[in-house]
């Protein structure tokens, strides 16, 4: 008996040990399971803050403010609407032409003259591949790439190609393009969410054209209260605002002037949606009214700009380059200031004085001019049509 | 009556010369231009706002950049050595804690071996092991001091114990809960100090996942990981320094942080995360300890445990991909070797006479040798600039407190001409311009390259490099002020000598200031 009680003890105690072992090694098991799956689970969050943010179904719109006569009459603009109609069908149309054309006369132009592409024909050539390749020909690199990022549009690579980061697509979102909309790509179809997304992943607040890409970003995001670019960097669109002012005012494509209709566009949008803090929206509406009191020290006594317009006051003479760049400069410092807020308009005379000298110049421009210059033409036609409050096709319905 | 452990010998007397002149070495050597003042930028910042910065306090291109700051309390500590006694109590407080790194690594290798001579030999190779690291006072000497600690407790576990030859006699001092508190103090402290305690847990999952299978395949049981004292007790280290590592206010943020940090696309164009090349200096002393490894493995009795062989191949191929991991590497590399060394300096010069009765039982007791190591101690310090807080004396110029490279002139120049606006200098340099330079200025780029956004780096490169974008790049960011280092920018200093949009203001032997004409 003594034996058995020996042995049984020993088994027992054997037994004891034996599960204590095994309830270590559970727990242990349990610790380094709970760590791994905590820190996996960490860096996994890590990586969703940079996903991309969500986009809207329809992009938010920029309205015109104003309507004033004394800018531009109806006959006036009428005049020059007709003068600026986009003669863009045929063989081999700038891509960068017809961007800016479709963002100047929207989705709802309608031409009865066959040389001139409709909007929607503008849409199809720069959203459908197959459109595009009959334009061009087979020869023509697709304007349309597909990468793993999204759709994005070849830029500044020729005649068959956007001229500005992003310029197409902000267009394409500023006359109405649903994100939902259809896009045929040269590797099958997808929508414009896509061209978006693109346009998300690849942003960085410093690359070297941004403003359009900070416009997509204000139209389309659902919240706009901030997210991260693939660099990690968190912003909002007070450092965006931070941004587009950092530059010295001549700096950048088109005399620097993308960055003011971005700004002002933002202030619009956040009279709807408060995105920026009140100190940002301040130091915006300061930057802007010091743009303008510099627009109208420097605006020529005709009434245009030029190239010099941060330095100097525009210089006289009639030279065909010289007329370019003046239509370019006075074209987009009408076009950001029709969709500004009162407090940083120039005085009554300014305005006067540059509409009038805008339709007057394009008025006498030949159609060898108008094809040379005209993308800078329908920022100038884009402008005059704002300060009416109507869109192109209403201001020459009487005629279509 | 006085101890007879304090009667030493005069080989005591010519290894505290030897770490005299170290530490006077370490004394002297000027505090570098680049990131220590970063550093003590940031720890000003701490102190100031209670807070630690969740991005780049002092380098606006990177505002957004989230940051997990794996050094905030090495920062804090220069920031109030700063505070306490100014720059000098920089150069002091980096003196003391090499010094005290180096003496745990003597300490270490003399249990190891029971041989001065091998000891300081072992001490030695590290402090040429790691040369290139030892000439900068950054966060990193915190790190090396923890790593020196870890070792030591090393020492006394497994492997190690049973072929350090003073230790194994030894009885166990302490309590197995002292030697745990121990552990989780160190990797507790040491997670707050520097991003190097990843280093320290590799090497005790080296040890843990060696200690395991050596046990497991002596036992023939994979219970043995469990049952085996040994490989339990180096299991649960690593858990005890896991934990300890939580203990900061990020969590496991900082975890992930740190090794996610050496992927960082930045660090690529960054010289000290270039993976290792045998033609630099580093890749020659690593070349070097190889050799020293094969030989002294070659002449060694003693086996070798395959906890060894891991951490031996991690460190060495953390090396090879990061060439600054050699930081851990020579400490690591010499930690493992001193016991092969001891062997094989027994089996060429044979085992001491009397090796079995202690020294003092054989040698004639004089404290003589004691009295000479204590003023060699003395002139060592008072000769030292970390006496002056007690001895006073005239603080150094500031030509023998920073290092050659550190641009005072240029700084100075800033300041009288209340210099504002962005900055663009060598990142170098960015850190003591941003602490140093005008108020109302900014820099361009730090040493915190790993904030800045890609572009932004690139950007910086290609203007640094003076490639043809340099120009429009620097108009893009509104920089008015440009900064050249005359020998490292010699592209970039020639372009903006012949642009008629930049102007020279200020010319020294080391830097060129241009501004903006208009």
């Amino acid at each position: 008996m003594e034996v058995m009680t020996q042995s049984e003890s020993h088994q027992t105690s054997r037994f004891r040990r034996a599960s204590r072992w095994a309830l270590f090694g559970l727990l242990q098991l349990a610790l380094l399971t709970s760590l791994a799956t905590a820190t996996v689970w960490r860096d996994r969050q890590w990586k969703e803050a940079t996903a991309l943010p969500t986009l809207r179904t329809q992009a938010r719109k920029i309205m015109p403010r104003y309507d004033r006569p004394e800018v531009v009459s109806d006959e006036q603009l009428r005049t020059v609407l007709l003068k600026l109609r986009p003669r863009l069908a045929g063989y081999k149309p700038k891509i960068n032409h017809v961007d800016h054309a479709l963002r100047f006369w929207g989705i709802e132009a309608e031409f009865s003259d066959e040389a001139f592409l409709d909007g929607q024909q503008m849409r199809s050539l720069l959203l459908d591949h197959q459109q595009f390749h009959q334009a061009w020909g087979t020869s023509a690199r697709p304007l349309l790439i597909v990468t793993r990022r999204g759709v994005e549009v070849r830029t500044r690579e020729g005649d068959a190609t956007a001229s500005h980061t992003d310029h197409t697509l902000a267009g394409l979102v500023e006359v109405g393009t649903p994100l939902n909309y259809q896009v045929k790509t040269p590797q099958g179809n997808t929508t414009l969410a896509a061209m978006v997304r693109a346009s998300l992943a690849t942003f960085s607040l410093n690359q070297g054209e941004y403003e359009w890409s900070a416009l997509i970003q204000a139209l389309c995001l659902e919240d706009l209260s901030g997210w991260k670019t693939s660099e990690g960097q968190a912003i909002d669109f007070n450092r965006v605002c931070d941004r587009l002012t950092r530059e010295r005012l001549k700096q950048g494509v088109c005399f620097g002037n993308h960055r003011l209709f971005t700004l002002s566009a933002l202030l619009q949008i956040d009279e709807q949606e408060h995105m920026l803090s009140p100190a940002t929206r301040k130091k915006v509406v300061e930057h802007l009214q010091n743009v303008t009191a510099t627009l109208v020290r420097n605006q020529h006594a005709y009434g245009y700009w030029d190239g010099n317009w941060t330095s100097q006051a525009a210089a006289s003479g009639e030279d065909v380059k010289e007329t370019s760049n003046r239509i370019l400069a006075t074209g987009h410092a009408l076009e950001w200031w029709a969709i500004a807020p009162a407090e940083v308009q120039p005085p009554r005379e300014t305005l006067v004085r540059a509409g009038q000298w805008l339709t007057t110049t394009i008025d006498g421009l030949d159609e060898a001019t108008i094809r040379q210059s005209y993308t800078y033409l329908t920022h100038a036609g884009r402008a005059l049509t704002l300060w009416r409050g109507k869109t192109p096709m209403q201001a020459i319905s009487e005629i279509y | 009556m006085l101890s007879p452990r304090l009667a030493l010998r005069w080989s005591h007397v010519l290894l505290v010369s030897c770490l005299a002149l170290l530490f006077i070495y370490f004394n002297y050597t000027p505090l570098y231009h680049t990131d220590i003042w970063g550093h003590v930028h940031w720890g000003q910042q701490i102190l100031e706002t209670g807070r630690l910065p969740v991005e780049d306090p002092f380098m606006p291109l990177a505002a957004g950049m989230h940051e997990v700051n794996t050094a905030w309390l090495s920062q804090v500590i220069f920031a109030l050595a700063n505070r306490w006694g100014g720059n000098e109590a920089l150069s002091n407080l980096y003196a003391i804690v090499l010094i005290v790194t180096y003496g745990i690594y003597l300490r270490v290798f003399y249990l190891q071996t029971g041989r001065l001579f091998l000891a300081f030999a072992g001490m030695t190779g590290v402090f040429i092991s790691v040369l290139t690291r030892n000439a900068i006072i950054r966060p990193e000497i915190f790190g090396g001091l923890c790593f020196a600690i870890l070792v030591w407790m090393l020492v006394s576990v497994e492997p190690w114990r049973s072929n350090a030859v003073v230790i194994r006699t030894m009885h166990k001092r302490h309590s197995e809960l002292w030697r745990w508190g121990a552990i989780f103090a160190l990797f507790a402290a040491w997670a707050n100090l520097h991003g190097s305690f990843a280093a320290g847990l590799v090497v005790l999952a080296a040890l843990a996942i060696g200690t395991c299978l050596e046990a497991m395949w002596k036992e023939k049981s994979l219970w043995a990981c469990f049952t085996n004292r040994s490989a339990l007790g180096s299991s649960l280290r690593l858990e005890v320094a896991f934990v300890a590592t939580l203990c900061n206010p990020y969590g496991l943020d900082l975890l992930i942080a740190t090794l996610r940090f050496g992927s960082n696309p930045n660090l690529k164009e960054v010289l000290e995360w270039y993976p290792l090349q045998l033609i630099d200096l580093e890749g020659i002393t690593v070349s070097a300890t190889l050799l020293l490894v094969m030989f002294c493995l070659r002449q060694s009795r003693r086996k070798i445990s395959l906890a060894e062989v891991l951490i031996f191949i991690s460190l060495l191929g953390m090396t090879a991909m990061r060439v600054r991991m050699i930081n851990w590497y020579g400490p690591t590399v010499f930690f493992l070797l001193m016991p092969h060394a001891a062997s094989a300096w027994r089996r060429a010069f044979g085992t001491r006479k009397h090796a079995h009765l202690k020294s003092e039982d054989l040698t004639p007791r004089h404290f003589v040798p004691t009295l000479v190591c204590g003023l060699v101690i003395w002139i060592a310090f008072s000769l030292s600039p970390s006496s002056k807080p007690v001895l006073g004396g005239e603080t150094r110029k500031a030509e023998q407190l920073y290092s050659q490279s550190t641009p005072l002139g240029v700084t100075e120049y800033l300041q009288q001409h209340k210099v504002t606006g962005m900055i663009f200098a060598p990142q170098w340099w960015g850190d003591w311009i941003a602490l140093h330079g005008p108020a109302d200025s900014s820099v361009f780029m730090t040493t915190h390259v790993h904030l800045a956004p890609r572009r932004v780096w690139t950007d910086y490169l290609a203007v640094a490099r003076g490639q043809a974008t340099w120009h429009a790049i620097l108009n893009k960011y509104s920089v008015n002020t440009l900064i050249v280092h005359k020998q490292l920018q010699i592209e970039l200093a020639a372009q903006a000598r012949g642009s008629g949009d930049w102007q020279t203001v200020y010319e020294d032997h080391l830097a060129i200031v241009f501004q903006r004409k208009n």
